[in-house]
């Protein structure tokens, strides 16, 4: 016979051992766009709060009819997490809406209802994944990080400018054999820049894709940021790959 | 079987309806308490990580207590929601007039407060209704209350009664309120008001789109007692 709470504690000691790895375990988060459809206003903004703490931007809205026009606009977003007992429209109609224009949006559903019917349904509706409240945050987590790596897919593993190679899954960086030691925000701007490499990238477009946030021209810390990433990636003797382009921003290209 | 999967052959249609409704309600109910156990299961664990710094520590231990606050409340709704239904409603003569007036003087203040126009349109006298006080009381608080909730500064919001022939009719509505919708508290809100309306045998309509609540309330005299 298990001793009263036992069950809770050992849930308990899991979940940190959770979020010890997702604290170890690399991620392809920065960058990475959410929008939480969901008319619980206190658990909307505690997912809200708890997901850009992860380094995700986060868009917020609670009912169907905003999610669908929100999704319609230029905004690129790369994960919905769709909340099935909506006002209005409600979860189910803004699955079936949505499915037709975007087939490969990944899409995550919270639900209360927890029957296999209903589980069953969610999938046959085009939703990815589901999540049975309450649930922990942890595992939602867990779960967005799942989906949003297997849709990474398109993306190969591996990118390379010259002698520089970037692995994605292993978040290693090597050049020409030596192991580049980055920042989770320098391996951002790394994968960005090499998964663009050969075109002019903006300071705007690398601070918005890096760091989820509006460009504030006032700031210089995309400059700073790419000092630190040139001088790890560009060693002395070494052929240039990190190009500065006046009036623009950056480049990552091997000549 | 009811949508909920609950086998209800062999009962009258009545009774079915009636368990179709109960099941409705504490979905609603079930639905309102995931939320905040949500919150709370996440922020406990989160709050009690190794690495947890003690500032953050502090802020989920709050929004640990925040949600228990709600949850509480919500688990009280539910208890009321249960005693509701499994308990008859009393059956005395009642004064609606006296109680109209004492909930929209109170409610009325607080709509006034929000910036909201609260108008009451009721004949001076009424003749006795034929039922329970603290059950009629907490359904015309609890559907204000839900009224102004989706109610913005500047909307109007209506309570006409008009006498019938079986006792009252009541229209609670603000025709502003479009697109607005209630949360899952206020959801089992309603379902608490709709059950202590209904265990009066009275009848109890909603449309959320234009805000519209409509209910029946029996009236009697002193033989029906």
């Amino acid at each position: 016979m298990s001793k009263p709470g036992g069950s809770t504690i050992t849930a308990i000691e899991q979940d940190h051992a959770k979020i010890d790895r997702n604290t170890r375990e690399s991620s392809l988060r920065a960058g990475r766009n959410i929008l939480i459809v969901e008319d619980d206003v206190s658990l909307a903004g505690f997912l809200c709060q708890e997901l850009q703490a992860e380094s995700f931007g986060v868009d917020l809205v609670h009912n169907g009819e905003e999610a669908f026009e929100t999704l319609q606009g230029q905004k690129r977003y790369d994960l919905l997490i769709l909340d099935l007992n909506l006002p209005g429209l409600d979860g189910v109609s803004l699955l079936q809406k949505l499915r037709p224009s975007m087939p490969r949006l990944p899409l995550l559903v919270l639900t209360a209802r927890h029957s296999i019917e209903d589980k069953v349904k969610v999938f046959q509706h085009g939703a990815d994944d589901y999540l049975v409240k309450p649930f922990s945050f942890v595992e939602l987590l867990a779960r967005v990080r799942a989906l949003l790596r297997r849709n990474s897919g398109m993306i190969p593993n591996c990118s390379q400018v010259g002698d520089l190679v970037l692995y994605r899954e292993e978040r290693r960086v090597e050049r020409n054999g030596r192991r580049i030691d980055l920042t989770p925000r320098e391996f951002a701007i790394v994968e960005y820049m090499m998964r663009n490499a050969g075109k002019p990238i903006s300071r705007a477009t690398l601070f918005e894709e890096v760091w989820n946030a509006p460009y504030d021209p006032s700031t210089n810390i995309v400059d700073v940021y790419m000092k630190y990433v040139r001088d790890k990636v560009d060693l002395p003797g070494e052929r240039k790959l990190t190009h500065t382009i006046r009036g623009i921003g950056y480049e990552f290209r091997h000549d | 079987m009811t949508e909920s999967g609950l086998k209800t052959e062999g009962l009258s249609s009545d009774t079915r309806s009636t368990v179709a409704l109960i099941c409705a309600h504490f979905s609603e109910g079930l639905h309102a308490m995931a939320q905040p156990l949500t919150v709370l299961r996440s922020a406990v664990i989160t709050a009690t990580a190794p690495m947890v710094s003690p500032g953050d520590q502090k802020r989920y231990m709050q929004i640990s207590a925040d949600q228990v606050e709600g949850a509480c409340q919500l688990f009280q709704s539910l208890q009321d929601l249960l005693f509701a239904w499994q308990n008859e409603a009393d059956r005395e003569l009642i004064d609606l007039s006296e109680l109209l007036a004492s909930v929209c003087d109170v409610q009325g203040k607080v709509l006034k407060q929000s910036g909201m126009i609260f108008v009451s349109a009721s004949p001076e006298a009424l003749p006795p209704m034929l039922g329970d006080k603290d059950r009629t009381l907490q359904a015309l608080f609890a559907l204000l209350k839900i009224t102004a909730s989706v109610s913005a500064p500047g909307d109007s919001i209506e309570l006409r009664v008009k006498p019938t022939v079986q006792g009252f009719a009541l229209t609670l509505q603000n025709t502003r309120a479009q697109g607005r919708h209630l949360k899952s508290a206020a959801r089992l809100s309603m379902a608490l008001a709709e059950a202590n309306i209904r265990s009066q045998q009275g009848d109890f309509r909603f449309v959320e789109d234009p805000f519209c609540i409509s209910f029946t309330l029996p009236g009697g005299d002193a033989d029906s007692c």
